[in-house]
């Protein structure tokens, strides 16, 4: 039959209309349901066994328990611990997201070490290790030659730190800035601590409690506990600050007060205390506290420099003496820069109110003993101002070492006028240990990266902020390191035994082990039902027994509300006298500039994580361009409405932003938040808004000479 | 070469270059539209403007557009087979055709429109009998099927096909049975048209759109239906208007223009009484119970009060009252420009009833956001627009749509 | 139209307490990783991200030093009475499991968006592109939650999943899976919260404590006056807070106290 074009079609119809009848067609159509829900380029769930392993958290100085959720051995989630004393099932943003950064792209994937065009290159372990015993080599024996910067502020790692300078001759062991710094200057030997939980008046000066300042989630929690929805709450939170921060936001009650005198408010307090016949017997500058206070800081003379009203300070110093265990919490709101006078000021009320080692009050907490032989004192180290250093090194003051060893630190990014800490560091051989290729790793000669805290052994002593001195590891979740990474106290190990300098210890484990076995020297407690807190209001803990190594190595944690050494009291009347602020300010910028610090935006050496891009407001980045707060007020001054572009201008740096009106801002006050505006990293933060550190001014508080600044100020022009 | 043959008897067409040339144009407008359905199928709708807050965009308000003026098929064919309305019949076929263009057009926008298109048959399959788009899509897809039996006779009537002589009695039965399914269609029409409507009216969690009614249909329903067959006839008629501006030639007599030109405006008339009730209805009712104003319903210019102005009073009472008037309807520019409008206040109807519904922030924290189609929704709806272009103008060109063009325009 | 209407012996619900909220963000980032939400590169765009719990600002609006501000978390509400069940043409949402819990079946989404447009609480989200993981990152999913395709609308399901465990765990147990206790079942967000700003349990069970704060003076539900019926309540004793909670007519007075 020869085919014509009728039967052709005669076919091609027939042929359809018999397909209909087949199943061919609604078999095709019934599987695009299942395809539909299996593309290829759609990762699918793995299934497998479920564990959770308890830790503690790295990301930051806040010492939190996390139970890392696993499947198969794969971390998944971060989750809470219960049993952790200072996060007590809680989490903040940046610990909640902490599974996700084990697969960061940013992540340094093994050693790496600088090329002349200033690529990184990938080397072996064995090559970096030993470059970098030959860079050591080179410097020993050069009195401070070999500089090491630490953001770790509570790790016994430091002490691996310290002895390795110190059999290499060197002393310059220092810590990134903190609150610690500032609280050294008021307690030399051992840590302030802050027992919120039996308080029931907290009455913060600066310190953001509820976003960024201590131990975050402990902070949290006992904000929530003493807050009970639907009953009268057991403690009244009031925020002393120049913005409505986070705390100022949260506080039942926040005092607005011009940037940087918030001691002076506090003394403004104490004037009213004292008239009314406060004393502090066991202080024995209180004579000299008195006349100080009563002759200077009289009602008109704190309104003028704080903005507040003499009624408010009165009522505030009535709420005071009307609790019962009033807490008074100094501290800067971005936990760094901030000077000895606001914190001595501040803490000068709690000796009013005969407020130390006492349920509810300010704590003597002890350091934990070192174990490291050659390592340095723990205060010792503490006390040292790295950003002056820095300053000096970079204004030729002080000779440039000839190696920098930085750990869990971003100094080219996160400290203040980050081209000064790069002036410093010119020249100088950089070996960094970061886990993730920041700002300072970018920069760096040699990549020695430690793997991230949920592959490696580490751990936690007291935070700065608790109320109670504590101890607590941090464990590998993981069987395997994902990448080819080494932790740093291994390396600080090897190198010191290739450089033939004793440590006296072999593994980093062992010094972890021998940490725990210090802890006998104290009297302390495994936290089981009875919270730290509880214990100093008389509840009974039983002793450490059996092996302590064991159960805190799976997570429990140790903790001790001992006073450790009788401290003499002081209200420091002399540096509070030498650290007064100027009556009159004599700037060329005339704007303040309040920054913040939120676990949102990361914290010191971590940027901003993928997960918490969606909890940025609508306006506090909008693409690539970040906001600076203010009020409409301030705002209408400067000719600027909401979603103008703005330049920030410090006396050596500037930034771009958006407006976002803000009415929690001050007058002629510029709030800006730090963590923005990363250049290495990866896609989900670099870029991503400028970098306030650029405009933070350093100025020398007169009489302690402490680097601060916390209150710089700027000069704001539309762009 | 020439396709002289496959012309309808006794009429001129323009030489086949130029229609070639012209269907070029076309094709390239069609080019574009399909590259943007590429993209869109391939890598998502992020390449719209359509967002969380605007779900639905120009994509929907383009097919509610087009289904409110194609909404003449159905009037028309109501009128003409049921109701013997006998001058409708110089124009039904150019009805029925282009109430296939926007019914099949919009159900393209739609394939591009859902995120899932190959589970689009779920909505038969597993439909929810309370959803009104579950009625919508049982409807038009119905409809759809009543139009292409309704086109078929019309495509069967061309000269060659004619010829053959099963073709030629299939045509014939065909119409036979032509009001059965106007019947149907009509039917069908009054239900989507109205769940269309209904679709916004029963979001009783957003105070623009909720409308109180009748049993299950809130009252845009019947105002969609309404609003529908006032735009609807007056459209086919604007469209005869331009096929003969651009062909040159006389296709349908002017008096069955004004006749669709009044059918507009009676119905224009009876809708405006009840959209005004609603719209009064509203005001006083819905939006002071939810704790609304006025004002606060209305934002800056893409959702200003001057939309509701243009659509009441400008589009709306305006034309309908020059096309009631028997002297003005009668003045040719006035009755095109009149049925312009009917059809431009639809459009403002459909696009404010969908854009302006989803960008009131119901939460009084939250603020108005303002919806930016872009290229990739507006080159589907015009590549659209050209495939209604390329099927009228190879209907004009092979199948005897005009019955009067013979007559009108005598050799 | 009610003719759809279950009423449940069970109602999950929460009470969040907007004066114990500091809006820091946990709950958002506990609910990605529980939900295996992809991360984003750029969230900048609030009109695209993700967020099945989403921390909203709210403002008294004084100027400075008046000013007072808010967070107000919102996962999916649950409403009783959703909007956006009776409008699925495909039966891809629903709310008719004892709980009340409002599911989304994203295998059966069709992705019309309708659901969307009716939820007045921007609760839905629609994948607007294929969710896409850094290299590795994938390993991170967990085994609960699958993952989704573009072009389907997902939203907050008070962690189901948690919920399908409390229940096994008590059959194992020889309880009653259908009466569980305040703590046997607790989404992720309100597990993580560091402030304990949430509270979870039965709404319609007199000892769960939800139960108890709903009633209170300071508790409201956000846009009572649509009708929805919300599974979730808030509480403030601010008077400004609670005024946020719906749109009210100049003249009207905001309950409470």
């Amino acid at each position: 039959m020869a085919l014509n074009r009728r039967s052709f079609l005669t076919f091609a119809a027939g042929g359809v209309a018999g397909t209909l009848f087949t199943p061919v067609i609604w078999k095709s159509i019934d599987d695009t349901a299942i395809w539909t829900q299996n593309w290829p380029w759609i990762p699918r769930l793995e299934y497998g066994a479920q564990a959770y392993a308890a830790t503690t958290c790295k990301l930051c100085p806040a010492g939190c328990g996390l139970n890392i959720r696993t499947v198969s051995g794969r971390p998944v989630a971060a989750e809470g611990r219960t049993d952790h004393p200072l996060s007590q099932g809680g989490i903040c943003p940046l610990g909640s997201a902490a599974v996700q950064l084990l697969y960061l792209p940013a992540r340094i994937k093994g050693p790496m070490q600088k090329q002349a065009d200033g690529t990184h290159q990938p080397i072996s372990w064995d090559e970096a290790e030993a470059l970098l015993k030959e860079k050591l080599a080179e410097q020993r024996g050069k009195e401070d030659a070999v500089v090491c910067v630490s953001g770790d502020e509570n790790g016994t790692i430091n002490e691996l730190f310290s002895a390795l300078l110190g059999g290499l001759g060197s002393e310059a062991c220092y810590q990134m800035p903190g609150e610690r710094q500032v609280a050294s200057r008021v307690l030399r030997q051992g840590s302030i601590g802050y027992d919120l939980e039996n308080a029931d008046f907290v009455l913060a000066f600066g310190p953001d409690l509820l976003d960024s300042w201590g131990t975050i989630v402990r902070n949290k929690k006992a904000f929530g506990a003493a807050h009970p929805i639907g009953e009268e709450a057991s403690a009244k939170y009031v925020y002393v600050g120049p913005m409505q921060n986070i705390t100022g936001g949260a506080a039942d009650q926040w005092i607005a007060v011009a940037p940087g005198m918030e001691g002076v408010l506090a003394l403004g307090i104490a004037y009213h205390l004292l008239q009314a016949g406060l004393t502090a017997p066991q202080a024995h500058d209180f004579v000299s506290y008195r006349n100080q206070v009563i002759n200077r800081y009289t009602p008109d003379f704190v309104e003028r420099l704080t903005g507040v009203t003499p009624d408010q300070v009165a009522k505030l110093a009535e709420m005071l003496r009307n609790a019962d265990r009033p807490l008074i919490v100094p501290g800067s709101s971005i936990a760094q820069g901030g000077g000895v006078f606001g914190f001595a000021a501040a803490l000068s009320l709690n000796l009013l109110f005969n407020n130390v080692n006492v349920p509810g009050g300010i704590q003597v907490l002890p350091d934990l003993p070192t174990v490291v032989p050659g390592a340095q004192d723990t205060a010792l180290i503490r006390a040292r101002d790295f950003v002056a250093y820095i300053q000096s090194v970079a204004e030729g003051r002080t000779e440039k070492p000839g190696l920098y060893m930085v750990y869990e630190a971003n100094p080219l990014f996160a400290l203040p006028q980050p081209e000064v800490t790069a002036l410093a560091f010119e020249g100088s051989y950089l070996v960094s240990f970061s886990t993730f290729y920041d700002e300072t790793a970018a920069q760096a000669d040699l990549l020695l990266p430690t793997p991230t805290f949920m592959e490696r052994f580490d751990d936690v002593q007291t935070p700065y902020g608790s109320g109670f001195a504590s101890y607590s590891l941090t464990r590998p979740v993981i069987r395997q390191p994902i990448f080819d990474t080494k932790p740093t106290g291994e390396v600080v190990l090897g190198v010191a035994k290739a450089l033939d300098i004793d440590l006296g210890f072999t593994s980093f484990d062992k010094v972890l082990e021998a940490k725990v076995s210090a802890l006998a020297e104290l009297e302390g407690f495994l936290v089981e039902s009875v919270q730290p807190w509880e214990a100093r209001t008389g509840e009974s803990v039983s002793a450490v027994s059996g092996n302590p190594w064991r159960t805190i190595s799976r997570g429990a944690v140790w903790a001790s509300i001992a006073e450790p050494f009788p401290t003499e009291m002081l209200l420091g009347s002399t540096i509070i006298s030498q650290t007064a602020p100027p009556d009159s300010e004599d700037w060329a910028f005339p704007v303040s500039l309040v920054s913040m610090d939120s676990r949102t935006y990361g914290s010191r050496h971590i940027a901003i994580p993928p997960f918490c891009l969606p909890l940025l407001h609508e306006q506090e980045i909008q693409g690539d361009v970040f906001y600076v707060w203010m009020n409409s007020a301030t705002a209408r001054s400067y000719g600027l409405q909401a979603e103008d572009k703005v330049q920030l201008t410090g006396p050596s740096g500037s930034c771009l932003a958006r407006v976002r009106i803000f009415e929690g801002v001050g007058r002629n006050m510029v709030a800006a938040p730090l963590g923005f505006g990363h250049t290495a990293w990866d896609k989900f933060s670099r870029n991503k808004g400028d970098n306030i550190y650029k405009v933070l001014t350093v100025r020398r508080e007169p009489g302690s000479n402490l680097a601060v600044w916390a209150d710089s100020r700027v000069r704001i022009a539309k762009a | 070469m020439c396709d002289k043959e496959l012309w309808p008897e006794g009429v001129q067409r323009c030489s086949l270059k130029l229609f070639i040339a012209w269907l070029l144009v076309i094709f390239a407008v069609m080019a574009w539209g399909l590259y943007a359905a590429y993209v869109v199928w391939s890598g998502g709708l992020i390449v719209t403007g359509m967002d969380n807050y605007f779900a639905f965009g120009l994509y929907i308000i383009f097919d509610l557009a087009v289904i409110a003026l194609g909404a003449g098929a159905f009037f028309s064919g109501l009128l003409y087979y049921l109701i013997r309305v006998d001058g409708l019949k110089n124009i039904i076929n150019l009805a029925v055709i282009i109430g296939f263009i926007c019914y099949s057009g919009a159900l393209l926008i739609l394939t591009l429109e859902v995120g899932q298109p190959l589970r689009a048959w779920f909505g038969f399959w597993h439909p929810n009998v309370h959803s009104m788009l579950t009625e919508v899509i049982f409807c038009i897809t119905c409809y759809m099927i009543v139009l292409t039996i309704e086109f078929i006779p019309i495509i069967l009537e061309n000269r060659k096909l004619n010829k053959v002589k099963f073709l030629h009695h299939v045509a014939h039965n065909f119409h036979v049975i032509m009001p059965l399914f106007a019947g149907v269609g009509a039917f069908l029409s009054f239900f989507h048209q109205g769940s269309l409507g209904g679709m916004y009216g029963v979001l009783f969690s957003r105070p623009y759109a909720f409308r109180e009614g009748f049993f299950i249909w809130p009252w845009t329903f019947f105002l969609f239906i309404l609003s529908a067959v006032a735009s609807g006839p007056g459209f086919t008629m604007l469209v005869a208007t331009l096929m003969e501006k651009m062909t040159g030639r006389k296709l349908v007599d002017f008096s069955v223009k004004a006749l669709m030109g009044k059918i507009s405006g009676v119905m224009l008339a009876i809708y405006l009484i009840f959209k005004y009730l609603d719209t009064w209805g509203w005001y006083a009712g819905i939006l002071p119970r939810s704790g609304l104003t006025f004002s606060e319903m209305f934002y800056g210019l893409a959702y200003g009060k001057w939309l509701l102005f243009s659509e009441l009073i400008v589009f709306g009472l305006v034309p309908c009252v020059l096309l009631l008037y028997s002297k003005t309807r009668n003045t040719p520019w006035i009755l095109y420009s009149a049925c312009t409008m009917v059809g431009i206040g639809v459009i403002i109807n459909r696009y404010v009833q969908t854009a302006q519904t989803l960008a009131h922030p119901v939460m009084p924290f939250d603020r108005w956001y303002v919806y930016v189609p872009t290229w990739a929704e507006w080159a589907p709806s015009l590549a659209v627009v050209a495939y209604g272009a390329l099927i009228l103008s190879l209907a004009y060109r092979y199948l005897p749509v005009f019955p009067q063009e013979r007559k009108l325009n005598p050799a | 139209m009610v003719l759809y209407l279950k009423e449940f012996k069970v109602k999950w619900g929460m009470v969040i307490d907007l004066d114990r909220c500091t809006g820091c963000g946990a709950c958002m980032v506990a609910c990605q990783a529980e939900n295996n939400l992809a991360p984003p590169v750029d969230a900048s765009n609030k009109r695209y991200s993700m967020t099945w719990m989403l921390v909203y600002q709210l403002s008294n609006k004084q100027p400075y030093p008046n000013h007072d501000v808010a967070y107000m978390p919102r996962p999916c509400l649950q409403c009783g009475k959703p909007n956006c069940v009776p409008v699925c043409p495909v039966i891809a949402t629903d709310k008719n499991q004892e709980g009340g819990i409002v599911s989304m079946v994203n295998a059966r989404c069709i992705g019309c968006r309708y659901c969307q447009a009716a939820c007045p609480y921007h609760a839905r989200y629609f994948n607007w592109h294929d969710p896409v993981w850094p290299e590795g990152m994938e390993k991170t999913l967990t085994q609960d939650v699958s993952t989704r395709p573009r072009g389907v609308v997902e939203k907050c399901l008070y962690c189901h999943h948690r919920f399908m465990y409390a229940r096994d765990k008590a059959r194992i147990e020889g309880r009653d899976p259908n009466a569980l206790a305040e703590d046997d079942y607790i989404p992720a967000c309100v597990e993580m919260c560091p402030t304990n700003a949430i509270t979870f349990g039965d709404l319609a069970n007199p000892e769960h404590k939800v139960h108890k704060l709903s009633k209170s003076p300071y508790a409201f539900r956000l846009l009572e006056r649509l009708n929805t019926d919300p599974q979730l309540y808030y509480y403030s004793q601010r008077e400004w807070v609670r005024r946020q909670g719906d749109n009210f007519l100049e003249h009207e007075t905001v309950g409470g106290v």
